[in-house]
């Protein structure tokens, strides 16, 4: 049974342990030896050799089941007459034998010690605790921080827009309703006020892009561009909402401004020059899908403009560069060369199309992780 | 924790600022002065990610990290780790401050389900009340971007004149603050006032023409 | 008396570790981070073998109960010095043998002796029954060893460390292990008189 034992046998004797005690005859000192090599199998196989014993839980149960020592060994102070002692024995003070080991150690394993009770053990428990020690706080970073890349944050955007915005941009529209008529009686479409209105929402959406707060946001793990495309993102989709219910044909809307001319209707029948086709339902004729092409591919345009501008030469100088340029669009209007002009000829849609994609081209550049352009930081003191 | 410039050259506004500075920075409160426009701002924005330098390598060992970021190859990474407060006061439209850092949280990749404790808590910690930022006093200014720089709590934390237009009781409490921040992160702060945080810093200094030089080394 | 393994109770609170039982440097770490019920599992392992250790060592119940106690409270002083996966059992181990060998040198430069090693039970003249004249006979062979042979032999026979361990526990060279063991298991055989006491059982029967 003890391979432990053995070990420790082979240990202090130099030799392998002991045959069983159940060979008592062997007379000569190193009899155990002689025999070890056949018998070792024979003692590890089997633990208590000694005969008309029974087995006694080990007094060396103190240690725990971590520490095995030598569990269930013989007590052998119960057996009457075993022959402890196998022969072999060389006596005090000579050569330490196998035989001579495993006795002392049998005898050792009975040595009994005041084990503490399980309720010392408790009390023991109860004077430790309090030095567990505290765990440390966990620091925010590890816990809080979302790894995510950083998205375009349009609900946390949208601080940035007062409501003095949301209805300074609707009246403009409203007024831009109102003005629809003489607009078309100049051969304009409605896409003409689209860039102003874009200019301005980029200004006022942008207006605190600047000095110590541009520079915080640019310290914050987002690209310049991200910064700038969604602080654009609002007031555009914004734009694009409020053109939608302007020119397209709603039922329910028609009805409420009645009396009203809507400008889509009007614009509409100027280009026909017939009469005023009645709103047949949700979906628009292709002269309204036209005229609000014509919006979304002018706001489009000018807001990727804006963004790529911002990110080159600032805020204001984008703005300025931007009007200049939606002058210059509006002047070629008198060589029929606007791209603001009422939908007319086959050449019209594929021009809007494609102003509508160099838009998208443009602002796409926001989408990019990597660091594209340097923005201008703020002066130094 | 290690922030490393190696070499770096830096011009602002066309003029060159900062030629082959070489640091080595661990934890702990980092001063640097140095008279005006010889490029404490500069290197603190270096540091920051905001100005790229001409030549040379910006490099943030974070705590627990195996490798170090750099702060041009990897932008986004190198981010996630800092909080900055720049020199200029901060001037924003009508916003309240808890409005305006959970903007920032936000941009700064704050979970949205922690981000209004986490505001809660940097404002506590800078001792900054809610209100309009608009009617804000320097000091509430400057508590502000702290704030803002905190969000994340960040390894690198970059302040550049955090002291300036502080009264002495707030000076007190940003002393105190900046002592327990530079505990375990880097804290490099650019100051006029070198003598109100000197006594607690780690190192010291200075930024003139000829350099970049440890107040105490041997000229 | 074999305390009852808690392991039951492990199973269900580290979250169903269903393999068995925890091993010691797993209890460790957790300790380090705070954990009660680390600590406790802990405590049920050792408390009985470090006790064991420290009682065959001074022969004393009160000192080694004073010293167990030690033991554990300065275990739990050093646990942020602890590297998993450090083996746990000769550190503890150490600490204890540290602790009393303190509390001999202390002993002795109090210039009077540690207390006197318990009796086994006041000896009444007769009807001593074999058991308690066998431990009186294995606790003064015990004493009789030196220090260092005793502390070897404990180690290696009842707690079951290995040579190695053995060595890093008393401060020792591995080599010296080996020979102390010799010495004192030798010494234990003379002096425990097997013939005799061979004897004494069968007169008893």
């Amino acid at each position: 049974m003890n391979r432990r034992w053995d070990e420790l046998i082979a240990e202090v004797t130099g030799q392998a342990p002991a045959a069983p005690a159940d060979v008592p005859d062997a007379a000569a000192p190193d009899a155990g030896g002689a025999d070890g090599p056949d018998r070792a199998a024979d003692v590890s196989a089997g633990c208590a050799p000694h005969a008309g014993t029974t087995s006694v839980t080990c007094g060396a149960v103190a240690a725990g089941p971590g520490a095995a020592c030598s569990p269930g060994l013989v007590a052998a102070s119960a057996a009457p007459g075993s022959p402890r002692r196998p022969a072999g024995t060389a006596g005090p003070g000579g050569h330490l034998t196998p035989a001579e080991a495993e006795a002392v150690l049998a005898r050792l394993a009975t040595h009994l010690v005041p084990l503490p009770t399980a309720a010392d053990t408790e009390a023991l428990i109860d004077r430790l605790r309090p030095l567990l020690p505290q765990p440390a706080p966990r620091r925010f970073r590890d816990f809080g921080l979302s790894r995510e890349p950083v998205a375009l944050l349009l609900r946390a955007q949208l601080q940035h827009f007062r409501p003095a915005w949301w209805l300074a941009s609707l009246a403009f529209v409203l007024l831009g309703l109102l003005a629809g008529p003489s607009l078309a009686a100049r051969g304009l479409s409605p896409a003409v006020l689209a860039p102003p209105l874009v200019i301005g929402g980029v200004l006022y959406g942008f207006r605190s892009l600047r000095g110590a707060a541009l520079e915080i946001e640019l310290s914050c793990p987002v690209t310049p561009a991200q910064v700038a495309l969604g602080r654009m993102l609002v007031p555009l989709l914004y734009y694009l909402v409020l053109g939608a219910v302007a020119i397209l044909p709603v039922p329910g809307l028609a009805g409420a401004l009645s009396g009203a001319v809507l400008p889509g209707q009007a614009l509409v029948a100027g280009s026909t020059q017939g009469a005023v086709p009645a709103p047949t339902g949700v979906f628009p004729e292709p002269a309204y899908a036209q005229l609000f092409l014509g919006w979304t591919a002018a706001l489009l345009l000018f807001a990727g403009l804006m963004l790529t501008l911002t990110l080159y030469v600032g805020t204001a100088t984008a703005a300025g560069l931007a009007t200049v340029l939606w002058g210059l669009l509006c002047a070629l209007h008198t060589v029929r060369l606007s791209p603001f002009a009422l939908p007319a000829g086959p050449r019209w849609t594929p021009v809007q199309l494609a102003l509508l994609a160099l838009g998208l081209l443009l602002l796409a550049t926001g989408l990019y992780r990597r660091r594209l352009f340097h923005w201008p930081p703020g002066r130094e003191a | 924790m290690r922030l490393t410039f190696k070499d770096v050259t830096a011009s602002y506004n066309g003029r060159p600022v900062l030629a082959g500075v070489s640091l080595s920075l661990g934890p702990g409160l980092w001063l640097f002065t140095g008279p005006n426009g010889c490029g404490k701002s500069t290197l603190l924005r270096c540091a920051a990610g905001i100005l790229r330098p001409r030549s040379g390598r910006v490099r943030l060992l974070p705590r627990d990290a195996r490798e170090e970021i750099d702060a041009w190859d990897d932008p986004t990474a190198y981010r996630w780790h800092l909080g900055y407060a720049p020199q200029e006061l901060l001037d924003l439209p009508e916003t309240t401050a808890g409005r305006y850092l959970a903007y920032l949280a936000a941009l700064k990749g704050v979970r949205p389900a922690c981000r209004p404790e986490r505001v809660a808590a940097v404002m506590a910690q800078v001792s900054l009340p809610d209100g309009e930022v608009p009617a804000f006093s320097t000091g509430q200014r400057r508590r502000l971007a702290l704030a803002a720089a905190l969000l994340n709590d960040p390894d690198l934390l970059i302040l550049d004149e955090p002291t300036q237009g502080l009264d002495p009781d707030e000076l007190v409490r940003l002393r105190l603050l900046l002592v327990e921040l530079a505990a375990d992160r880097i804290v490099l702060v650019a100051t006029h006032l070198p003598e109100a945080l000197s006594g607690c810093a780690d190192g010291h200094y200075t930024i003139t023409a000829e350099g970049v030089n440890r107040v105490g080394d041997p000229a | 008396m074999n305390s009852s393994p808690p392991c039951v109770v492990l199973r269900v609170t580290f979250r169903g570790e269903v393999s068995g039982l925890i091993r010691d440097e797993e209890l460790c770490r957790q300790v380090q981070e705070g954990s009660e019920a680390a600590l406790e599992a802990l405590v049920h392992r050792y408390h009985r073998p470090i006790f064991a250790y420290l009682y065959r060592l001074t022969m004393h119940q009160q000192t080694a109960e004073d010293l167990t106690q030690e033991t554990f409270t300065r275990l739990l002083a050093q646990i942020h010095t602890y590297r998993f996966p450090r083996p746990f059992r000769p550190w503890i181990y150490t600490i204890a043998h540290n602790l009393y060998r303190d509390h001999v040198k202390a002993a002795a430069r109090r210039a009077f002796p540690a207390a006197d090693p318990d009796r086994v039970r006041p000896s009444p003249v007769v009807d001593l029954s074999e058991q308690i004249a066998e431990q009186a006979a294995l606790s003064q062979a015990l004493r009789a060893l030196d220090e260092g042979e005793r502390a070897v032999l404990l180690l290696r026979f009842y707690h079951g460390l290995s040579s190695p361990e053995v060595a890093e526990v008393v401060g020792i060279p591995p080599g010296t292990v080996r020979s102390r063991l010799s010495r004192a298991v030798r010494k234990l055989r003379d002096l425990l008189e097997p013939t005799a006491a061979q004897d004494g059982r069968s007169e008893m029967r």
